[in-house]
């Protein structure tokens, strides 16, 4: 429960920083979240205070409730041998799902593709996906799954834990202010998808691929791609999981990971 | 910002750095609409969404094939546009009753159909070889 604290103080820290940069901005002070009328110099500030305030939680949660380094207690959830290749798993699954629905898109007119920026710009876009896509999944599957869940799970059974952790992970993406609520089941589905992975596997690997593999593919196609269909059914922007359909593979895709990792023979 | 441009703001649907942007300007000069908001074609959502809204009340296109491409592509809602007491202009125009009017709208849409064909076409190609190496990862490692 003391990673749930931990993680609680980030918005916490995020809402004290926005208030004394709206203050000084000279701008009303607002209960919610959002820092889109803030200068732009002030808004990177902004940024820069949320990604420390994350690592901050990161770094000082294994001393505080483990007494071990950083270091030590991560790398336990990172086990040698063959396991690294659940991640390569995980990301063919992911990468697999979401290019079929994708194609499926295509093939029904629910999507349109085009080019929807310059070519140094989208270059740009591109060289960086990645990288983004590695680091955005290890940096949320250390603070969701091997702190925040992994903690869950030593004081709650696993029917209580992963559905808090699940709610948490979703709620998370909700914190700052954002175009669209309606993804939030998408978002549940998803969180369910890594936490199984997690429960089942008792390591980072098969999330983090899971979680790369997607966010490599949304953000790759991204630059490309205009819904034309219902965003219910389909999804929108970079979230074609959200839509009906797209939690349908997620479910189904939860389903191979415990036929592949949770089915004890 | 008067009381008069917030009460009929004007955007403008053109390519700054394009072909039409000369005679866009020279139009808006003599309509005595510099202070037009410039939108690239490819934001014509954002216009829609600000027809949409009521915040625009004057859209400007250098000729009626951004408009079509636009209403083949289905990214303005076009009913709200003709329901609302919208001023919509071009810079050139062909003469609406005649018959190079009619070829202009064929010519725009068989024009946009071949470009979506084609690519449709390049983009199932791409996804299909991703989605066979992944299937291929997939049952290698699973073996």
């Amino acid at each position: 429960m003391r990673a749930l604290v931990l993680l609680a103080l980030v918005p916490l820290v995020m809402w004290l920083t926005q208030t004394a940069l709206l203050l000084r901005a000279g701008l009303p002070v607002r209960l919610r979240i959002n820092s889109a009328d803030l200068p732009q110099r002030l808004k990177w500030v902004n940024r820069v205070v949320t990604y420390v305030a994350f690592a901050t939680v990161l770094l000082i949660y294994p001393p505080l409730c483990h007494s071990e380094s950083p270091l030590t207690y991560y790398r336990g959830f990172f086990p040698l041998g063959l396991r690294p290749l659940e991640m390569l798993h995980g990301a063919a699954a992911a990468i697999l799902y979401l290019v079929l629905l994708y194609l499926a898109w295509t093939i029904s007119g629910n999507v349109r593709f085009e080019v929807r920026h310059d070519a140094k710009r989208l270059a740009r876009r591109l060289a960086g996906v990645p990288l983004t896509a590695i680091l955005a999944a290890f940096v949320e599957e250390l603070l969701f799954r091997a702190m925040l869940l992994n903690d869950l799970l030593a004081s709650l059974n696993v029917y209580l834990a992963v559905p808090i952790g699940v709610v948490v992970f979703a709620g998370a993406h909700y914190v700052r202010s954002v175009k669209r609520y309606w993804t939030f089941p998408g978002h549940l589905a998803l969180g369910t998808l890594f936490s199984l992975a997690f429960v089942y596997t008792g390591a980072l690997w098969l999330s983090l691929g899971l979680h790369a593999g997607g966010i490599l593919v949304l953000m790759a196609v991204r630059p490309f791609i205009r819904y034309t269909g219902p965003a219910g059914l389909v999804g929108a922007s970079i979230f074609p999981y959200a839509g009906i359909l797209g939690i349908l593979a997620l479910i189904l895709l939860s389903l191979n990971m415990w036929l592949s990792y949770g089915v004890v023979s | 910002m008067n009381a008069q441009t917030q009460t009929e703001c004007v955007a403008v649907v053109c390519d700054r750095d394009g072909g039409d942007a000369p005679a866009m300007e020279a139009f808006l000069t003599a309509q005595g609409l510099a202070d037009a908001e410039w939108f690239a074609p490819r934001d014509v959502d954002e216009v829609d969404q600000a027809v949409c809204t009521g915040r625009v009340r004057r859209v400007v296109f250098p000729t009626e094939t951004q408009l079509l491409e636009a209403l083949w592509n289905n990214e303005i809602a076009f009913e709200h546009w003709l329901a609302s007491d919208l001023r919509l202009e071009f810079v050139k125009m062909c003469e609406p009753t005649s018959a190079a009017h009619v070829e202009a709208v064929f010519e725009s849409w068989r024009r946009w159909q071949r470009r979506h064909r084609r690519r449709q076409f390049v983009a199932g190609i791409i996804l299909s070889i991703v989605a066979i190496v992944a299937a291929f990862v997939l049952l290698l490692i699973r073996n």
